[in-house]
């Protein structure tokens, strides 16, 4: 079969050219028109910072020689970090006194400290939990916070309260002093 | 002629298909809606443990966290608790946080020794 003066064969070629263009084109198309279609509430947040470090410090050496900290909360005004209380337990012999220090420090990603603040120097007898209320200088954001550091330094042995009552120290209702 | 328009025509398909999406701040995503992508920050505010008694060779034996986030969710929060050699882990699921705190409170599995010079704890948090 002859079609004016092209041969069967290459009309056959130009269908398929043409077929495989008009192919091409469409995944072309549909190539450039990808549209990504997103709502705000199908996002899921993005993180900035997804975790926080507490360091709870323990010292001594035996059941009549030991301070451990139980429990440190963060006093915030708004994200703003303006104090810390700690709640730590101490076992001291009930005829020898040590002085001990608490010391708190926030420190940011860089494991540089941003904040801290430390209780003074109290002389401590016997066990029982203590509490002490430490502000923390400068005040910073919650957010720059990565790491929350105690440390109970337990000092030299102190003898003013086998003769005074510490003036700061005194027990609430549930049994804890506040130092 | 036709050579030249096909290989332009899979050129262009090639380059269709292979275009990389750059995103150097990713703050927005989606063109002309603007959608804005939020952040969160898991924020926590206190942390207290049990132990299993007031002597030396305690056990750290449950864990009370007070957590919040930034961004108002569902998120699972996790807890591990690192003392020397020792790790313990307690977790919450789908527990909805938000910018007040909420107390989370768990018994550990492996009960780690309180020893000098303490212990670690860890608390993370990631949308459900």
């Amino acid at each position: 079969m002859r079609f004016g003066h092209l041969s069967r064969s290459s009309i056959i070629f130009s269908f398929l050219i043409i077929s495989l263009t008009v192919i091409l084109g469409i995944t072309l198309y549909e190539a450039y028109s990808v549209y990504i279609s997103l709502q705000e509430s199908s996002i899921q947040p993005l993180p900035r910072r997804t975790s926080i470090q507490y360091v709870f410090s323990k010292q001594g050496s035996s059941n009549v020689f030991f301070a451990e900290v139980r429990s440190i909360s963060l006093s915030t005004s708004g994200t703003t970090i303006t104090s810390a209380r700690i709640i730590w337990y101490r076992r001291f012999p009930i005829w020898i006194g040590y002085n001990v220090t608490v010391k708190v420090s926030l420190k940011d990603d860089y494991g540089n400290t941003i904040s801290s603040g430390t209780s003074g120097t109290v002389c401590y007898i016997g066990r029982g939990l203590v509490t002490s209320d430490i502000d923390l200088v400068p005040d910073v954001n919650i957010d720059s916070v990565a790491r929350v550091e105690t440390s109970i330094d337990i000092g030299g042995v102190c003898w003013e309260l086998l003769l005074t009552v510490e003036p700061t120290e005194s027990i609430d209702e549930s049994g804890e002093e506040q130092a | 002629m036709r050579t030249i328009i096909l290989i332009l025509v899979l050129l262009s398909i090639a380059v269709a298909y292979s275009a990389t999406i750059i995103v150097t701040e990713i703050s927005e995503i989606g063109g002309t809606d603007a959608v804005k992508v939020s952040k969160y920050n898991i924020r926590v505010i206190s942390i207290s443990i049990e132990v299993s008694g007031d002597v030396y060779n305690n056990r750290i034996t449950s864990i009370t966290v007070s957590v919040a986030s930034s961004h108002p969710g569902y998120y699972n929060v996790q807890a591990t608790v690192i003392s020397r050699q020792c790790t313990d882990a307690t977790s919450w699921t789908n527990i909805y946080l938000d910018s007040t705190p909420r107390s989370l409170t768990s018994s550990l599995s492996n009960q780690c020794r309180y020893t000098p010079p303490g212990a670690t704890v860890e608390v993370r948090g990631v949308p459900a």
